[in-house]
């Protein structure tokens, strides 16, 4: 019997020990860090709840970003193209899609797990160098809008299911931006 | 027989007033110039009550009608804010200019830093919520205004300052 009782002392403690993690990944924060070295240094550092930057993003009403999906301005290339591309890498599996090796550049692009890798790194004279890591169902889910349009809020919303951890990292000698999520 | 009664009655109700206008809070608003030096010292009771005679005239603006348009999304973040942990929220540093939003205890709180001036606002959730609940109604008045200051822990709601002037409003 007393055995009995530790042990349900034992399972209630760890339980919770367990609850504020298990309530914390409940709504994940998304941290910004934007650091930019000109004439005047700039340090931008932004953490907020995943779930109050949904509630921002509802009521922005913008030209191009409306309900949480941001209508893409660019002719380089389309959202269509970008579905239809990114389908096909999607069934690919673990690959490198994209290698560019130049003198001056490199390029990587490829699927490390459940992860979209882009890894941009420019000569040691610029030092720029540039890392994304999304999940990739936060990839499918940014490209669930319709037509013209990226899913912000579906991201966001992938966001919250996945893990934590750096989404992108960009570091040249003016400008340093972070963005992660725990 | 009758006016002692009356007496004690009248006695009653003015300590009874005293104590609710005393424990609703006084509003202490401080300007302090190198010319003037002003002291105001409003029981928010009495504020709350006068006010209601004092219609804003900027609610009937159109603007202030688009401003109501993000009122449930404002809801939602003070709903959110409240269960949130002390944090800073928004942080810019530049070399003259540094300015803050974060949350402390049940408030939010905003400081701004630069060369000109230092302004530091702390803005209680709870007044929050009743100060858009105030600003919800067709026809605003400064009494709604002043009410949403009741009951709110002492403290500086607002302190700014600018090279010799400074304005202070306090909840005592």
């Amino acid at each position: 019997m007393r055995k009995l009782a530790c042990i349900v002392s034992l399972g209630l403690l760890l339980f919770n020990l367990g609850s504020p993690a298990q309530a914390q990944n409940k709504n994940p924060w998304l941290h910004l860090e934007v650091q930019e070295n000109n004439a005047d240094p700039t340090l931008v550092k932004v953490n907020l709840p995943i779930s109050m930057v949904d509630v921002a993003l509802n009521v922005v009403k913008d030209e191009n970003l409306k309900s949480g999906r941001l209508k893409l301005d660019t002719h380089d290339i389309s959202v269509a193209d970008m579905k239809q591309l990114w389908s096909e890498l999607r069934k690919a599996g673990n690959a490198e899609f994209v290698t560019v090796e130049k003198k001056t550049e490199s390029v990587r692009i490829a699927r490390q797990g459940n992860f979209l890798l882009v890894k941009v790194t420019e000569s040691k004279t610029k030092g720029s160098k540039v890392d994304i890591k999304v999940p990739l169902e936060v990839v499918d889910a940014l490209l669930s809008g319709p037509g013209e349009e990226l899913n912000i809020k579906a991201a966001l919303a992938a966001m919250q299911q996945k893990g934590t951890g750096d989404i992108l990292v960009v570091n040249d000698h003016q400008t340093q931006v972070r963005l992660w999520i725990d | 027989m009758t006016l002692k009664n009356f007496c004690i009655g009248f006695l009653i109700v003015t300590l009874l007033v005293i104590g609710y206008v005393v424990e609703a809070g006084i509003a202490v608003v401080h300007v302090k110039t190198p010319d003037t030096h002003i002291w105001v010292p409003v029981p928010v009771a009495l504020g709350h009550l006068a006010g209601k005679f004092i219609d804003l005239p900027f609610s009937q603006e159109p603007e202030f009608e688009k401003v109501l348009e993000y009122r449930e999304a404002v809801v939602e973040i003070l709903r959110q804010l409240q269960d949130l942990p002390d944090s800073n929220l928004i942080e810019v540093s530049k070399t003259k200019e540094h300015v803050r939003i974060f949350k402390r205890g049940d408030s939010l709180c905003v400081d701004v830093d630069n060369a000109n001036e230092k302004v530091k606002v702390r803005l209680p959730l709870h007044t929050a919520e009743r100060l858009l609940e105030a600003m919800s109604h067709r026809h605003v008045n400064v009494g709604d205004l002043v009410a949403c200051l009741e009951w709110q822990p002492a403290g500086d709601i607002v302190h700014v300052k600018n090279g010799n002037e400074e304005v202070r409003v306090s909840i005592w």
